[in-house]
């Protein structure tokens, strides 16, 4: 699998980021539209929404370009019966279907209100489950150090942090802040002022991830330099977010340098979960030959 | 360059009268690693360097000890002849997501290479390093047990070649009754995994499993 | 034995015997992976499809596309030019043994040259030299060998330095090990590898320094002789020289063998712990060996020739055979008399049975080669010349067929390519071969030869032969390929000689000829082969379940049945070998010499390492190399020990620089446990590709091998060598 690392680990981390923003800004709009009007929120929730497609399809291509017979991708969901490769395959097209639907009717404000909730839910539903199947994937009883708990934990964790740092970038870049559109301020300002401090945690939580790892050693010791830049890579985006949130001046003008610092948050904690998913590709050790 | 296009033909044709469970014993005592099996296989299924259907893992552990001016051996090794060993329950068919490797009644477990996508996944979860990637027809391919041969009553080649007579095939029950029932030898995994349709005598010099830092001494060649 | 299937006129596979019967009586033949990896040699690339002369400078490698005609007109005024100006004793055809099947081989060009007037003619090989001249001073006869059948009588086996699980040495030899296991014996190796065999066959590897193994069997004999452990009875009736009482007449004062291994003269007794700190073998060990094999009975000391291609390869070989004899493991079922052991009664194989005419010139060595090329006519007995007092000619062209030995094969390669390289030492250089080999790119003309599928063939086994396997042609030859037959055929029909070397045959004709010189030789029984090919049974085998045993009735009466040896007895002592009046080189019995590079020596501060240069089962000597399925199996690398590599910095797998001041390669290493602490092997027959440097890049262990030949036998030492180990950049 040596060389083949790299396409796997843009793909798992694109497609988890996806699912991610999906969550995330889903929360946004439906938190915002209790206290603003559906217009107003659609104005900030929608960016991070459209965004999920793009990151989608490029996960999708790295993912059929690492098949080596692309011409029979179709056969891939046909053992649903026990290969969670078919099961995740199945997610995927089905994430990819309801999120689409659902972006496409919220972008061009298309059918019903019950019929977007219902896709919405359906995208949820098979959002999450896709991370679960994708995590189970690499499951195997013949490699015990994927075959743990914390490979869902850490699929779930990374999805989370890059979705909700996703969103709080994009809020921060989308949102217009002349003093024309105070309302949209709020609202962003209302957004982020909850998506942070959960980014905050989030990064606390890879953090202690990295930790965890380490103690278990699995093969994280090959690539101490790797290890040692994800490290420092997690802690500076988890500073940058706490230099946005103790910013005295955020509340009044969150628009010009603290942008900065979530986009540069972002990229780290990227950089960050590619690094780890790239230790966790080396740490596959099957048992036996 | 393997050339079992059509094993999914021949799924269908299984040996009922006897029922035989097919498998392999290695007796790893006597096995010199002249590699006659290896070189069989490749002849017989055509196929290209890289692609070991059937290999020879050279085992070794221990060390020299330095007593005064001279040096002792306190090293082993063995030969451990291994190939697909059809399992009772094969992981690489659990985690196919196409459905291109299937079990013939008779345990022998094939891949079809014509469903195949080249996913590799099999590859990872493969204990015994069974499935090959071959680079040029970008599909996954394996031992198939000679069932071709075994169909017309012939021997599987890597046995037929065996110069030590010590790589024999028959029904893995039969084999178990007069070999015993050792198929965890060091490096092979615990049978709980996969159950393989494997036996072997072990080596004089080695137990069972990793003791004496056992470690494979040619991972190149396998 | 290989066993074609052909489709379309092409082989497609190649099965091996595929008899039900496999008692020990008439086994399958069962090929190696060489034989079963052979399509990707018949079917290579790279094969030869015409004829080409050179173009270049000689040894460049550049060629160009000829006719036949040319070619052979060619190769005709070659040889007529040579013979008119030097006389036949300037042509020479080199050892080769790429083919080997009556219709190939390079005694197709022997029987030209022979019918030619002869040619500058060799003896020895470069396999077993020192063994096959050192057996007869011991017993007077080459034939020393039990048939093989009776090796699974045997209680102890010493496999010393012989390696049947790799170098094979006759068609399931190593099997019978495994069965004589299974009947019981206790099966120990001698060798600084752990083999295939040491792994495989047997209960305990005793790893010894290179060159050395004379000590270790002197030590033994110490031990047998202190502790009363030795045939007593048997010595004193069918043994001469073992003690002062057996010496023969005026030399009653001369140090016999007893009187060696005491220090009665040198004041050096050869005790287990003198030969502990030369062998490297602990002393306990020794002397432990040294019980078993003086009480187990019976009991078999196999001696392998890897030990005999040394600086005094001859004293191994007298010292083995003595220690057989004095534990009384000469004349009986289970044992074994060492030395060469051709197989009694009638010395098994034919090996080539194609006549080949009388050379009425003189013979050398055929490592010496080098030096006819050299300064032949400076060549005297006191050289290894037989036949004349002095040769008439340097050697001025050569015919080398089926061979890679000119270059690749003999000693210094970096030497012989300077020498092949000067067109006034060698005026011509035929080389005939299916392969450009290192040898061939010094040809001045090439001659595509075809293989042995490709035409009809006949083979004994080994030395061990109970048949003969039939090689009929399968397909046609490759390109403009022939059979070696062919193309000598019509050499001579250039040289006016065609008649008399074809006699009307083809190569067809031939095998009828040759099956019948079986049949009237060996096998009464063997088909002809019109039934031979219909039957389609590939190899006519012969069931041996009374093997017979090799001295049996000079054991049963040593005065009605004497050796041929000048006392009628086994020769402990040698009156010939004291004749000679080299003390030092060549003892009447046998002695430990230190060899002329060892780590014993100077040369050892600048190179430490012993190397060898074992036999691989990636390839027969530099056949197959080319070979993908082998290299694949059998990754050409130097082997190292864990300590010596950990000394060095040298990590598994890494690149390493190996040089003495003879040359220099780079090769891959492999560290493993199953090299001894200061010996590193470099499997032979890797085929010489120098850089720009001249450093090889492929392995091969020539280029660091001395072309200095033994006292006694002239032969080859190759694996008499010292190096130096160390991390290469690139």
């Amino acid at each position: 699998m040596h060389s083949k690392e790299w396409p796997l680990v843009l793909f798992t981390v694109l497609t988890q980021m996806a699912v991610g923003m999906f969550l995330v800004a889903e929360a946004v709009w439906r938190l915002g539209t209790r206290h603003y009007s559906h217009e107003l929120v659609d104005t900030v929730a929608t960016p991070p929404l459209i965004l999920v497609v793009p990151l989608l399809i490029a996960g999708g291509l790295v993912a059929t370009a690492h098949l080596t017979r692309p011409g029979r991708a179709l056969w891939v969901i046909t053992n649903l019966k026990s290969s969670w490769l078919s099961r995740e395959m199945l997610f995927s097209v089905l994430f990819g279907l309801t999120i689409s639907g659902y972006v496409f009717m919220r972008t061009f404000e298309v059918g019903s209100g019950t019929l977007q909730d219902g896709l919405a839910i359906g995208a949820i539903l098979s959002g999450v489950t896709l991370i679960y199947g994708m995590s189970r994937l690499y499951m195997l009883r013949t490699v015990p150090a994927w075959n743990t708990a914390a490979t869902p934990l850490v699929f779930f964790q990374t999805a989370l942090l890059l979705g909700v740092l996703g969103v709080s970038a994009t809020l921060a870049i989308s949102g217009g802040c002349s003093s024309e559109a105070d309302t949209q301020c709020t609202l962003i300002k209302d957004a982020l002022g909850w998506t942070v401090p959960a980014a905050t945690v989030l990064a606390g939580c890879q953090l202690a991830v990295i930790a965890l790892f380490s103690t278990m050693h699995f093969n994280s010791s090959q690539h101490p330099w790797l290890l040692s830049l994800r490290l420092v890579l997690a802690i500076l985006s988890m500073c940058l977010l706490l230099m946005f949130i103790l910013d005295d001046n955020l509340p009044t003008n969150h628009c010009a340098s603290p942008r900065s610092l979530l986009i540069a948050a972002l990229v780290a904690a990227v950089l960050a979960e590619g690094l780890g998913r790239y230790l966790f590709y080396a740490q596959y050790q099957r048992l036996g030959l | 360059m393997a050339s079992q296009e059509s094993d999914n033909h021949e799924l269908n044709t299984q040996t009922v009268a006897l029922n035989p469970r097919w498998g392999f014993y290695v007796n790893v005592q006597s096995c010199v690693g002249c590699k006659a099996c290896q070189v069989a296989c490749k002849d017989k299924n055509n196929l290209g360097v890289g692609i070991l259907w059937r290999k020879v893992v050279e085992v070794s552990g221990g060390e020299w000890i330095q007593n005064g001016p001279f040096w002792i051996d306190g090293s082993f090794s063995y030969f451990l002849s291994t190939a697909c060993n059809h399992c009772e329950r094969p992981i690489c068919k659990e985690v196919c997501p196409t459905q291109a490797i299937r079990q013939r009644n008779d345990g022998i477990v094939l891949i079809d290479n014509t469903i195949c996508v080249g996913c590799r996944y099999c590859e990872w979860a493969c204990p015994y390093s069974a499935p090959r990637f071959d680079e040029t027809a970008k599909v996954m391919t394996k031992c198939n047990l000679c069932y071709d041969l075994l169909d017309q009553g012939k021997r599987p080649a890597c046995v037929s070649a065996c110069q030590m007579r010590v790589l024999e095939y028959g029904d893995i029950g039969a084999l178990r009754a007069r070999y015993g029932d050792l198929d965890d030898i060091f490096p092979l995994p615990e049978r709980k995994l996969t159950n393989p349709a494997v036996t072997f005598t072990p080596h004089i010099q080695v137990a069972r499993t990793q003791s004496n830092r056992a470690c494979i001494g040619n991972e190149e060649e396998i | 034995m290989l066993v074609a299937h052909i489709q379309n006129g092409k082989i497609v596979q190649l099965e091996s015997d595929d008899r039900d019967y496999d008692e020990i009586d008439n086994p399958r033949l069962l090929a190696c992976a060489r034989g079963k990896a052979y399509l990707r040699r018949q079917y290579h690339p790279d094969r030869l499809k015409y004829p080409m002369r050179r173009v270049g400078k000689r040894g460049e490698g550049k060629f160009q596309r000829i006719s036949w005609d040319e070619a052979l007109e060619t190769v005709a005024g070659e040889i007529n030019r040579i013979k008119d100006k030097y006389g036949n004793g300037a042509l020479f055809v080199p050892y080769g043994t790429g083919a080997y099947s009556n219709t190939n081989g390079s005694h197709l060009a022997r029987r030209l040259f022979n019918l030619y007037g002869g040619h500058l003619g060799t003896y020895n090989s470069y396999s077993w030299a020192c063994i096959n001249r050192a057996t007869p001073t011991v017993y007077g006869t080459k034939i020393t060998g039990n048939q093989r059948q009776d090796w699974v009588n045997s209680r102890y086996i010493l496999m010393w330095s012989w390696n049947p699980a790799e170098m094979i040495d006759g068609t399931n030899s190593a099997y019978y090990i495994k069965k004589a296991r299974e009947n019981g014996a206790k099966v120990i190796c001698i060798d600084p590898r752990k083999t295939m065999s040491a792994i495989g066959l047997a209960d305990e590897w005793i790893p010894i320094r290179p060159g050395t193994d004379t000590a270790m069997m002197s030590a033994m004999a110490h031990v047998m002789i202190t502790e009363n452990l030795y045939d007593r009875q048997f010595v004193s009736t069918h043994c001469v020289g073992f003690d002062s009482t057996q010496m023969p007449e005026n030399l009653e004062n001369t140090e016999s063998y007893q009187d060696y291994i005491l220090g009665t003269c040198d004041e050096v007794p050869k005790t287990p712990k003198w030969a502990e700190a030369i062998t490297g073998v602990p002393a306990n060990k020794i002397a432990q060996i040294a019980r078993e094999y003086a009480t187990i009975k019976p009991a078999m000391l196999y001696q392998g020739y890897g030990m005999q291609r040394r600086a005094y390869g001859e004293q191994a070989v007298r010292a083995g055979c003595v220690l057989a004899a004095i534990t009384g493991n000469v004349g009986i079922p289970g044992g074994w008399a060492s030395g060469l052991g051709l197989q009694t009664p009638d010395g098994g194989s034919l090996w080539a049975a194609f006549p080949l005419g009388t050379n009425p010139q003189p013979s050398i060595p055929v490592a010496a080669w080098d030096q006819a090329v050299l300064h032949g006519i400076e060549m005297e007995p006191e050289n290894g010349v037989v036949g004349a007092d002095r040769l008439d000619s340097n050697i001025k062209l050569i015919y080398a067929v089926a061979t890679n030995c000119l270059i690749n094969q003999h000693m210094n390669i970096n030497r012989s390519a300077k020498i092949l390289a000067d067109e006034d030492l060698v005026e011509y250089l035929i080389v005939q071969d299916q392969f450009l080999t290192a040898t061939g790119r010094f040809a001045d003309i090439l001659l595509p030869a075809c293989t042995a599928f490709e035409t009809y063939g006949l083979q004994d086994g080994w030395k061990y032969s109970d048949g003969v396997l039939l090689m009929p042609k399968l397909e046609e030859p490759l390109g403009e390929s022939k059979s070696d037959y062919e193309i000598c055929a019509g050499i001579a029909h250039r040289l006016g000689i065609g008649d008399a070397y074809t006699e009307g045959r083809d190569e067809r004709d031939w095998i009828e000829h040759i099956i019948e010189i079986y049949r009237q030789k060996r096998f009464p029984d063997i088909p002809a082969l019109d039934q031979f090919e219909a039957s389609n049974i590939g190899a006519y085998t012969v069931s041996v379940s009374n093997p017979a045993i090799a001295f049996a009735n000079f054991r049963k009466d040593p005065d009605g049945y004497p050796l041929n040896t000048p006392s009628g007895k086994i020769e402990i002592f040698s009156k010939e070998l004291f004749a000679m009046d080299k003390p030092d080189e060549i003892p009447a019995i046998p002695k430990y010499i230190q060899e002329w590079e060892s780590p014993f020596g100077p040369e050892a501060t600048k190179y430490p390492l012993q190397a060898i240069g074992s036999h691989t089962l990636h390839r027969v000597h530099s056949t197959h190399d080319n070979n993908d399925w082998l290299d694949e199996a059998f990754p050409q690398r130097i082997y190292i020990n864990p300590v010596d590599a950990a000394a060095r910095d040298i990590q598994d797998g890494g690149l390493v620089k190996v040089f003495n001041a003879r040359g220099t390669m780079v090769i891959p290493c492999r560290v493993t446990n199953r090299m001894m602490p200061g010996v590193v092997d470099i499997p032979s027959g890797a085929w010489w590709t120098p850089d720009e440097n001249g450093i090889d890049r492929r392995g091969a262990v020539n280029v660091l091998t001395s072309e200095r030949l033994t006292p006694l036998a002239f032969g080859n030492a190759q694996h008499t060598i010292m190096v130096q180990v160390e991390i290469a950049d690139s």
